[in-house]
C-alpha cells in the first residue's frame, strides 16, 4: 500500500504542477468489491484497515459496524484514526457506519456506487479514555524520529 | 510524434480499464450569502449556485464528447455552512441543508458537500448547531454530504467534539436505518482536512480558496492494475522498484488526462482551474478495484503488506 501510494503521487507530481486534494489510494471498503469480500472472508480487519490508513490517502472509509456500537466506542476509533493523521502530518478520515439492527456476519447494502459490505465487529474498551474529554494537545513539531 | 502503441494504450485505459474523470467538482465561496434572514440566506445561496454552476452539467458534456474521455460525477462544494448560516440555531441549518439538496437537484449534480464546520480546536455556537442538525439535515435530504474537521496537526484532537460527532452519527444511522443507516455515508469526521478536495463525501470550499474553482478527481484503479498485470505477464522476474516505475508512469498518464479536462473546462466555464486530485478511488465494478492491485502485486494471497493482513486465503508454507 504505501508503495502504492508513494508510487500515484510521484507520478502524478510529475504530470501536474497543480496536485492537490487527497491524492493517494482510497480503501472504502463496501465501495470495492474487493476489499469488502476479503473483510467477509476475514482476510482483513479492522485493525489492519486502520494500520493501512497510516500509509494512504484518507482512512477508515465505508466500513459497516454494529448498530449495537456505543457513541464512546464510535469516537474511540475516530480518535485513534485522528492520531495517526495529526503525527504524521497527514489527512486521515472516518466514514462508519453504524447499521442499526444489524451485527457481524450480516451484510448492509447500500447500493449503486456505495456498494455492500460485511459489518465488522468492533471491540470496545477506549469509553474511560474519551469521556476525559477536552482536548489533547498538538504534537510537537521537533525531534522527529 | 505520436506513437500507435501509445494511441492504442490511452484508447484501451477508457475502453477497457475503467479510466475516467471521477469527478469534476465546482467549488463556491458562499461567505457572502451570510444574513439575519434565513430565508434570504437560503435564497441568496441557491442563486448564486444556480448563476455559476448552472451550466456545469451541460459544458462538462460537451468537453467529455470533444476529447471522448468519461467524466462519471458532476458536484458542487460550497463554504463550511456553519460559517454563512451562523445565528439561525439548528433548524437554520436545517432549512440550508434542503435548500442546497434543492438546488443540487435543480442543477442536475449528484452531490453537493459543504454541510461543514473545523472544530479541532473549539467550538462555535454555530459548530454545535451544525453538529446537532446533522442527522436532520443528511437524513431529510438526498444529495447533501458533510464534513467536520475535529483534530489538526496545528491544534490536536478535540475529543469533545468526536464525542458529540458520534452521538450525531448515531442519530443520523437510526434516521435512515430503513437504508441500513445509508445517512452516514454521506458524512465524514476529518483530521487535517484539505481545503480542495473534489471527491465526496468530504468535499468542501475551504477557507483560503477563491471566490469559484474547478477541482478535478481522476481515478483509474482498473488502469494500475493491468499495468501491473502486463508488467508481470511480460517481465521474467519484475522487481518491486519495477513495479513502482510502473505505477508511476501510469499515475503520470492519468493525471495528464484530469488537468486537460480541468483546464478545459474551466475555460468554458470561465471560472480558474484549481487541483487535480489523483486518488485511486475504487467502485464495486469488477475492474475498478484498489485491492485489485493489492491482489496484483501480492501474488495469490493478494496480501496488502509484507506480512499480515492478506487479501485472500492465507499463506501456506511448505
Amino acid at each position: 500500500m504505501a508503495l502504492l501510494t508513494d508510487a500515484v503521487k510521484k507520478g502524478g507530481a510529475f504530470a501536474s504542477s497543480s496536485v492537490g486534494g487527497l491524492s493517494g489510494a482510497f480503501i472504502p471498503v463496501s465501495e470495492d468489491a474487493v476489499l469488502a469480500k476479503a473483510a467477509e472472508s476475514g482476510a482483513l480487519s479492522l485493525e489492519k484497515l486502520e494500520a493501512m490508513t497510516s500509509v494512504c490517502s484518507v482512512g477508515l472509509d465505508m466500513i459497516a459496524v454494529p448498530g449495537e456500537t456505543p457513541a464512546e466506542t464510535l469516537a474511540g476509533l475516530i480518535a485513534d484514526e485522528c492520531a495517526i493523521g495529526v503525527m504524521n502530518h497527514k489527512t486521515t478520515a472516518c466514514r462508519l457506519i453504524p447499521v442499526p439492527g444489524k451485527g457481524p456476519g450480516d451484510r448492509a447494502v447500500f447500493g449503486g456506487l456505495f456498494g455492500e459490505a460485511p459489518i465488522l465487529p468492533v471491540r470496545g474498551g477506549g469509553e474511560a479514555f474519551v469521556r476525559f474529554g477536552g482536548r489533547i494537545p498538538a504534537p510537537i513539531h521537533a525531534l522527529r524520529n | 510524434m505520436l506513437q500507435t502503441e501509445d494511441i492504442l494504450m490511452t484508447l484501451r485505459m477508457f475502453q477497457d480499464e475503467n479510466c475516467d474523470v471521477r469527478t469534476v467538482t465546482l467549488g463556491i465561496s458562499l461567505l457572502d450569502c451570510a444574513g439575519p434572514n434565513i430565508d434570504v440566506v437560503c435564497k441568496k445561496a441557491q442563486q448564486k449556485i444556480r448563476d455559476l454552476a448552472g451550466r456545469l452539467v451541460e459544458l462538462g458534456r460537451r468537453t467529455s464528447e470533444r476529447y471522448g474521455i468519461p467524466i462519471v460525477n458532476y458536484r458542487v462544494a460550497v463554504s463550511p455552512v456553519s460559517l454563512w448560516a451562523a445565528g439561525h440555531g439548528a433548524p437554520g441549518m436545517i432549512r440550508v441543508a434542503k435548500a442546497l439538496d434543492a438546488v443540487a437537484r435543480e442543477i442536475g449534480v449528484d452531490f453537493v458537500g459543504g454541510f461543514s464546520a473545523s472544530v479541532e480546536k473549539g467550538t462555535t455556537d454555530a459548530d454545535q448547531e451544525l453538529i446537532a442538525a446533522l442527522p436532520e439535515a443528511l437524513g431529510s435530504t438526498e444529495r447533501v454530504c458533510g464534513a467536520v474537521n475535529v483534530a489538526s496537526s496545528r491544534a490536536g484532537i478535540n475529543m469533545d467534539a468526536i464525542l458529540a460527532v458520534s452521538r450525531s452519527l448515531k442519530a443520523l444511522a437510526e434516521r435512515t436505518a430503513d437504508r441500513d443507516g445509508f445517512g452516514c455515508a454521506k458524512f465524514v469526521v476529518f483530521a487535517n482536512m484539505p481545503d480542495d478536495n473534489p471527491f465526496m463525501a468530504g468535499a468542501t470550499h475551504g477557507i483560503g480558496e477563491p471566490e469559484c474553482v474547478i477541482n478535478i478527481g481522476v481515478s483509474g484503479p482498473g488502469v494500475v492494475k493491468r499495468a501491473v498485470e502486463r508488467l508481470r505477464s511480460t517481465e521474467v522476474h519484475p522487481t518491486l522498484g519495477d513495479i513502482a516505475e510502473e505505477i508511476k508512469c501510469t499515475a503520470y498518464r492519468v493525471t495528464r488526462i484530469g488537468e486537460l479536462i480541468g483546464n478545459e473546462l474551466a475555460g468554458r466555464l470561465g471560472v480558474p482551474f484549481g487541483i487535480v486530485d489523483l486518488s485511486l478511488a475504487p467502485t464495486p465494478r469488477v475492474g475498478d478495484s484498489v485491492g485489485e492491485i493489492l491482489q496484483m502485486m501480492g501474488g495469490r494471497t493478494g496480501r496488502c503488506g509484507g506480512h499480515d493482513g492478506g487479501l485472500g486465503p492465507p499463506h501456506r508454507c511448505g
